[in-house]
């Protein structure tokens, strides 16, 4: 995420967001020591509520979860599992 | 280890035991109990299982004539983990008259378990016979056939129900020719206890050993196993009806969902339809005393047809608006609102780390 699409895409006009789900304990804590293991510099959001509501919104069902959202705040991509071909395709074609 | 597990879990019986003429049609069983067997091998450590067995036996006919069906048997093993019950395995089988017309074939189960049930004709003290049965068979073994005697030895009492004790045994080790099969059964010992009423097996103790001369190992297993069934109780009427009815009712869901979700996961009606019958039926057999064991089992199904709706939901937002959301970054100094990156495009990673 951070180095592939953070990164690569930043100055392109493209907005990394990691939303961090599902966490055990406290969610911030354990959020922030992913965070700093990973050496993450895009923003992550903390889905504290008991049943992670973003997540139940987007119907995600597995973890990691990527979904692309265009200029217009429509969905363009979402999908269960990492793939980066199909995530960078959907990107730039939001893009043009 | 694992190898042996296999071929334990794999050995199968294709019973051919004696019909139990005092079972009426439409009579219905309950019996539960346990399963214990200790394994011993010749190079593994020993290691004994354990079970629940909860037995439903329902007489659907009973009838003399070659090829009848005369018993339905819902066999059920219960897993009870700290009064967490699941289910382990769950059967329904069916007997069928052998030719002989004395016989009742039931095939599939596991050695440990022979459904016997014995006519009482047969049941007299010092009475003798021989059959010759098929002593072990599976995916991989040739059926092994041997000659098994029985006694009848006397009247004893188990649970309070009076039965009689049998002892049955191999006439001699089954000995073979080349090919035939890897394994050789030297002693095979039965102390078999029978519902003098219903004529059910309830109670066996079984020992036994073999072998496998061309194996390394030579001298594979030995195993010492017990059951024992506690006749509940012969059913009042309406409980009859009611058993009946659960029964029926855990068939249908089975039937209905077993295996399907793969053909029904891209029909939002279907999913709908199963997840309303999961739900009705847990509600209900929440107050079961017969097949409450089943709802474990029923709230994981439940969860899958769950997780289908929402994948299928999922696929369906493609194109649609992203639902916005305002959360917190994970230093808690701020909040971010998706609204407010219009105009930019958003990569979204949900990810959870534990």
């Amino acid at each position: 995420m951070e180095k592939e699409f953070w990164q690569a895409y930043k100055d392109k006009g493209v907005v990394v967001i990691g939303v961090s789900v599902w966490a055990e304990g406290d969610p911030f804590e354990v959020t922030k020591e992913f965070v700093k293991e990973h050496g993450i510099t895009y923003p992550v959001l903390v889905d504290s509520q008991k049943e992670s509501l973003v997540a139940d919104a987007y119907k995600v069902t597995g973890v990691p979860t990527n979904v692309v959202i265009d200029r217009d705040g429509k969905i363009r991509y979402m999908q269960l599992g990492f793939d980066p071909e199909g995530i960078k395709r959907a990107i730039e074609e939001a893009l043009k | 280890m694992l190898k042996w597990l296999v071929i334990l879990l794999t050995l199968c019986c294709a019973l051919n035991v004696v019909l139990a003429m005092p079972l009426e049609k439409g009579m219905e069983l309950r019996y539960e109990g346990e399963i214990v067997a200790k394994y011993t091998f010749s190079t593994y450590p020993s290691f004994t299982s354990s079970r629940s067995v909860l037995l439903l036996v329902e007489v659907l006919e009973c009838d003399r004539d070659k090829g009848a069906e005369i018993a339905q048997l819902t066999f059920t093993e219960v897993e009870d983990k700290g009064g967490e019950k699941s289910i382990r395995h769950s059967d329904v089988l069916f007997g069928k008259v052998n030719p002989d017309g004395r016989t009742v074939h039931l095939s599939n189960r596991s050695l440990t378990f022979p459904f016997l049930f014995l006519a009482p004709e047969r049941l007299k003290e010092g009475a003798v016979w021989s059959d010759d049965e098929i002593l072990l068979t599976g995916f991989f073994l040739s059926p092994l056939k041997g000659r098994v005697i029985y006694r009848v030895l006397r009247k004893s009492e188990v649970e309070g129900f009076s039965c009689w004790l049998l002892s049955r045994h191999l006439a001699k080790p089954v000995t073979l020719t080349e090919g035939e099969s890897k394994y050789i059964v030297p002693l095979w010992t039965d102390w078999i206890w029978v519902d003098a009423q219903t004529g059910l097996v309830t109670k066996l103790k079984r020992r036994w050993q073999y072998y496998a001369p061309h194996s390394p190992y030579k001298r594979i297993q030995t195993m010492i196993a017990t059951i024992a069934l506690k006749r509940i109780s012969v059913l009042s009427p309406e409980d009859q009806e009611r058993l009946k009815r659960e029964l029926a009712r855990m068939r249908d869901i089975a039937e209905a969902i077993e295996g399907k979700y793969e053909s029904i996961k891209t029909s939002e009606e279907q999913l709908k339809r199963a997840e309303q019958m999961l739900t009705d039926a847990i509600s209900e057999l929440r107050t079961s005393p017969y097949v409450d064991f089943y709802i474990p089992y029923l709230e994981r199904e439940l969860e899958s047809v769950r997780d289908w709706q929402k994948k299928l939901e999922a696929t369906k937002m493609v194109g649609k608006p992203a639902p916005d959301f305002e959360l917190p970054t994970v230093d808690g100094t701020a909040k971010v609102k998706l609204s407010d990156l219009r105009g930019k495009v958003v990569l979204l990673n949900f990810f959870a780390h534990w």
